[in-house]
């Protein structure tokens, strides 16, 4: 962040003064570190999207009030089904749970235990509390839970789970010593075949009490002693599952209950319904759109220099601060906060980042900015060609309130802007790069903006603004060099039509007809693309099926038209060079597409138009801002 | 030189395409970079012109295949020595309990050279005289993803360019229809980290691998579009030249005639890159010798293509085999899942050392082989038996142009655990292999956010003892 802020805001290389400082670099490690402390505060989700906050309008928060009643109703109806299937039971509340390998167990309001997080191979919970004062069986509930896959209540890919053994201990008053109580059998509401729940009461290997195929829902078992036990008041308990079957096969969700009545386990239908009713409640859960927002940690963090810019050797506390070289551009600028340093930034008076902007914009118009090191406006980096302009451009922006649009019109309006892009071979000889901006710069299209234009000519752009990322043909195979097979689903309807700016990016593999094009990889901050013209360019031009298929549409729209083929081949032209042709432009394409009819019939007729299209959509005239 | 100038230069460079009438983009820059770029960053005269690199992805085990370890097979079963493991981070495994564990594969001496391979590298074993072995690698990352940065870029952060990227960026490549830096998948999936391990960080995008993707079209477009033949698309290209020429007449912009060299080149390149990938076209004995099997997607099959491309001067081949990861896991032990890799790659790997001999190409050639990183001396016991990664101390060979054959160089010391003579780091293995090609790594660097970068960053050293001459 700081390295990106120094490159697209301050035109200066911070990054250089990440690991150490430089002798005769103005700015120092520890302005670095001051820097990164802004950014420092800030509450990231690292691998998740975070934090963000609903966008709630009237008519969702209706909905949403809605969904939250349903949600309480269905929520207390499964709390009574699930207490009357239990009647002659009493829930145990242990006071120390806790599983093997990783994961963490939580106790929930309504006594059952969540295994969350880490989704262990293999796991013990071990549960510890007080002990009732008469025990005769043990009620094991596998419970469903909406966080689980398929819904649970085991964490297998299925929801799934094996008990592979419960055990009983007791520590009375007296003793520091754990006395175990074997179960003497175990009957359940529902077993899966070769996996029935008597597997549960003994040390055997692979053997347990599983559910399959009725993932999802909820089932019950009950461990019964030989003989109800009496115990002294101050006894603890403590229950062991062991879950030894592997591949994610431990409960995700359970509760568990005493009761000294020996008693079917049976999972009731209210209780089935009830939780069904529950699921059927969440499906209907209004969809509520979340942004991301910039928010600052409740309590801020301190920031620390990283010695040699390792973040595992942490060196002196530093405070929020701007670079001392900058200081006397905004005197006695705030320093608290994110903020702080967003309003150091747009300040009237903070001359290095007007220049930066207009430089930028500049480069957009004219290829390349007056000072061409546009990320660089140090020392190091190359000289304004006409310093007088680029202060008075960044003077009248401030002027004019940072009015992007004055800005624009301003430039577009120039005589310089609206020199012709004609090359002179006099001129190419003197100032072979048009430093000095004797004739207005040509350039190649940048990726998005090919796509664009052959979305625009063609007819089928969609000019919808906003929304998700949206999935534009691409060629099959693409994923097959990343770590996983991501899915391209090609978008139907509109969102084919899309502008570029819409098409999802995957960093492992990005839309590679904008690779093709010099599309940034979106790693490093990028504040201008490279233009290269290669035998890779001219096969996605002249034969990328998305492209195809929009000169396919252009070439019918085309023939459609009335008019000689002159007018339509002129039309056609213009529409993609924004030019009328020459004669012998004309000549050229009415040729081709004379030659491309063939033989005579309405299918090479459309043949022929949709060729000449092809032609168009590779023209340098097409791809070349002139 | 600063920015500016070499905007400068690049802009010549491009005239000098045209006016030489090579006006072809990033594929036949090579032409000039040769004479070019190449004088900047000349290093030692070249000796080999292409590299192929076979990238184990997820790490082979040393211990399984090259590195057999008496002691360590004695001391099998007890705890590594605190000395050793204290401070060091691991993947997985809990240092302070792991437990050393001797190989169970049979180790055997082969070739004159007496460099041990292990059984399940029956072909390797044959050809060992040929072979480099670099016994004391070491990396500075520790899971997949940083680590495969790391050895393909120098950095195991994203947006450095790599090696591949480098070198055609330094010298260019003299394919002259087909990219000069080519990346080949087989098996499973693709690596960990994806295009930015062959990407091009903030070198010019043309500087990026290119992908050859398995089945018919090994380049994206290849095919012309349903129903147009390859006269109609002959038609279809003089006539956009015919229009751009017109255009050049009118502006006098010469990236014009590099468009319309570019596309005569795309028009070759449709036959020329369909005829590489056609097997078929290589006897029968050639095939046998790599295994290739129809037209099955495999990595013999990329190591055959691989000779092919570096015939046709393409500069830099990658070729990526997944699932070398071996942490005792049901799908990625010490026991059948290693089995299998080896099968999927040994016959191939050795078959294109062979090969390329017989064709008088590994003179020009580097082979190397190897994974992002090692696996410990110590066992990683899940439900079966693996290894975790290992940093310090791991081998990979070389074989061709340039290195000493039957050559071992670097010595570990009783159990694996480090080197104690012979340290490859990665950056000097950068170095050595830029050197190899002629390009002095302190020499080729690239401005980027005001500062010169390389792709030894400021470390590195060529490995000088491994070198065939001096």
């Amino acid at each position: 962040r700081v390295n990106t802020t120094g490159a697209v805001w301050l035109g200066a290389t911070l990054g250089c003064a990440q690991c150490h400082t430089h002798k005769f670099d103005p700015i120092t490690q520890t302005e670095y570190f001051q820097l990164f402390a802004f950014f420092n505060q800030t509450e990231d989700g690292g691998v998740s999207l975070g934090p963000t906050e609903p966008v709630v309008d009237e008519r969702t928060a209706a909905q949403v009030a809605a969904y939250h009643a349903a949600r309480d109703r269905a929520e207390e109806a499964l709390a009574l089904a699930e207490a009357t299937a239990a009647i002659g039971f009493s829930t145990w509340l242990p006071s120390r749970y806790v599983a093997s390998e990783g994961p963490e167990l939580t106790l929930e309001p309504d006594g059952s235990l969540r295994c969350v997080a880490h989704n262990p191979q293999t796991s013990v919970y071990t549960l510890e509390g007080d002990a009732p004062r008469q025990l005769s069986t043990l009620r094991l509930e596998a419970l469903p839970d909406l966080s689980l896959r398929g819904h649970g209540p085991g964490r297998s890919g299925n929801g799934n789970f094996v008990v592979s053994r419960v055990r009983l201990f007791v520590q009375d008053g007296g003793s520091a010593d754990w006395r175990e109580h074997g179960f003497h059998r175990a009957v359940a509401s529902h077993e899966q075949a070769n996996y029935p729940v008597q597997g549960a009461l003994s040390a055997a290997k692979g053997t347990g009490w599983g559910i399959k195929p009725h993932y999802g829902t909820p089932h019950v078992a009950h461990f019964s002693l030989a003989a109800p036990l009496a115990l002294p008041e101050g006894a603890t308990l403590k229950v062991e599952i062991e879950q030894l079957y592997g591949a994610n096969h431990v409960l995700g969700r359970f509760r568990l209950r005493f009761g000294r009545e020996e008693v079917a386990p049976v999972v009731s239908s209210e209780w089935r319904d009830a939780w069904q009713a529950r699921v059927a409640v969440e499906a209907s859960r209004p969809r509520v759109p979340r942004t991301l927002v910039m928010k600052e940690r409740a309590t801020p963090r301190v920031t620390r220099l990283f010695r040699r810019g390792s973040f595992l050797d942490p060196g002196e506390v530093v405070i929020p601060g701007y670079p001392a070289a900058w200081s006397s551009l905004v005197p006695d600028a705030p320093r608290r906060n994110r903020l702080d340093l967003a309003r150091w930034l747009v300040h009237p008076d903070h001359a290095l980042v007007h220049r930066v902007t207009v430089n930028r914009i500049w480069q957009r118009f004219f290829g390349a900015g007056l000072v061409e090191t546009e990320n660089d406006f140090g020392l190091r980096g190359a000289v304004p060609t006409h310093p007088d302009l680029l202060e008075w451009l960044a003077g009248v922006w401030v002027r004019d309130g940072f009015s992007m649009k004055a800005l624009h019109r301003r430039v577009v309006t120039s005589e310089t802007y609206r020199r012709s892009s004609r090359i002179d071979p006099a001129h190419l000889e003197r100032d072979p790069r048009n430093r000095s901006l004797a004739r207005q710069a040509r350039w190649r299209f940048e990726a998005e903006w090919i796509r664009d234009s052959a979305l625009r000519v063609s007819g089928r752009l969609v000019a919808k603004l906003g929304g998700p990322p949206v999935q534009p043909p691409q060629p099959d195979g693409v994923f097959a060099f990343t770590q996983s097979r991501k899915r391209w689903v090609t978008s139907k309807g509109d969102n084919r039509y899309r502008r570029s700016l819409y098409t999802r990016i995957w960093r492992s593999a990005t839309y590679p007809f904008a690779t093709t094009f010099d599309a940034p990889v979106a790693d490093v901050t990028c504040t201008r693309r490279a233009r290269s013209n290669t035998p890779l360019q001219a096969l996605a031009l002249a034969n990328d099926p998305m492209l195809i298929e929009l000169a396919d549409h252009f070439g019918d729209q085309l023939r459609a038209r009335s008019g000689s083929d002159a007018t339509r081949i002129g039309d056609g032209f213009t529409a993609c060079a924004s030019r009328a042709p020459d004669a012998r432009e004309l000549e050229i394409l009415v040729g081709y597409l004379q030659s491309q009819r063939g033989a005579a019939g309405e299918d090479s007729e459309a043949r022929a138009w949709r060729a000449v299209a092809r032609v168009l959509f590779n023209l340098d005239a097409f791809l070349t801002r002139e | 030189m600063n920015d500016a100038e070499r905007a400068a230069a690049d802009l010549t460079r491009r005239e000098f395409f045209v006016r030489g009438g090579l006006g072809l983009g990033s594929i036949a820059l090579s032409q000039l970079l040769d004479a070019d770029a190449a004088a900047q960053v000349a290093g030692p005269r070249p000796q080999i012109r292409n590299v192929i690199y076979l990238f184990m992805a997820g790490g082979p085990s040393q211990f399984e295949l090259f590195e057999p370890k008496e002691t360590l097979q004695k001391l099998d079963g007890q705890s590594a020595p605190a000395s050793l493991t204290e401070g060091k981070r691991f993947a997985f495994i809990d240092g302070d309990r792991a437990k050393l564990m001797g190989t169970r594969r049979d180790f055997a001496r082969h070739g004159e050279s007496g460099a041990p391979v292990s059984e399940l590298l029956p072909h390797t074993a044959k050809i060992v005289d040929k072979l480099c072995f670099l016994r004391g690698v070491r990396t500075d990352e520790i899971n997949h993803g940083p680590a495969k940065l790391f050895m393909n870029t120098g950095s195991g952060r994203f947006g450095r360019p790599s090696m591949g990227s480098w070198v055609t960026y330094g010298i260019g490549s003299a394919a002259q229809e087909l990219p000069g830096f080519v990346v080949l998948q087989s098996g499973s999936r693709g690596p960990r980290g994806g295009a930015t391990l062959w990407g091009n960080g903030f070198l010019p995008t043309r500087y990026a691998g290119t992908p050859f993707r398995s089945g018919r079209e090994p380049v994206l477009h290849l095919d012309n579009p349903p129903g147009v033949d390859r006269d109609d698309q002959r038609s279809f290209i003089d006539t956009v030249a015919a229009l751009d020429h017109q255009r050049y007449a009118q502006v006098g912009d010469p990236e014009i005639l590099s468009r319309i060299a570019a596309y005569e080149m795309a028009f070759r390149m449709q036959s020329s890159a369909p005829e590489l990938i056609d097997l078929n076209r290589e006897p029968k004995s050639v095939r046998r010798l790599y295994g290739v099997d129809g037209d099955e997607p495999s990595f013999a099959r990329n190591c055959l293509l691989a000779r092919r491309m570096v015939e046709r001067g393409v500069r830099f081949v990658q070729l990526y085999h997944a699932d070398w990861d071996h942490h005792g896991d049901p799908n990625n032990h010490l026991g059948g899942p290693l089995e299998a890799r080896c099968q999927e790659v040994d016959r191939a790997s050795a078959a294109l050392v062979t090969d390329l001999e017989r064709r008088g190409l590994l003179d020009e050639t580097l082979v190397i082989w190897g994974g992002e990183f090692g696996r410990t001396p110590m066992s990683e016991v899940r439900l079966r038996i693996g290894r975790d990664h290992h940093i310090d101390a791991f081998t990979l060979w070389m074989a061709g142009g340039g290195v000493k054959p039957g050559f071992s160089w670097g010595k570990t010391d009783d159990i694996g655990y480090s080197a104690v003579e012979g340290e490859v780091h990665v950056h000097d293995l950068h170095a050595t292999i830029l050197h190899l090609l002629g390009i002095d790594h302190e020499k080729l660097t690239y401005r980027f956010q005001g500062r010169d970068f390389r792709l030894t960053d400021v470390h590195g050293r060529v490995v000088q003892e491994i070198l065939a001459r001096g």
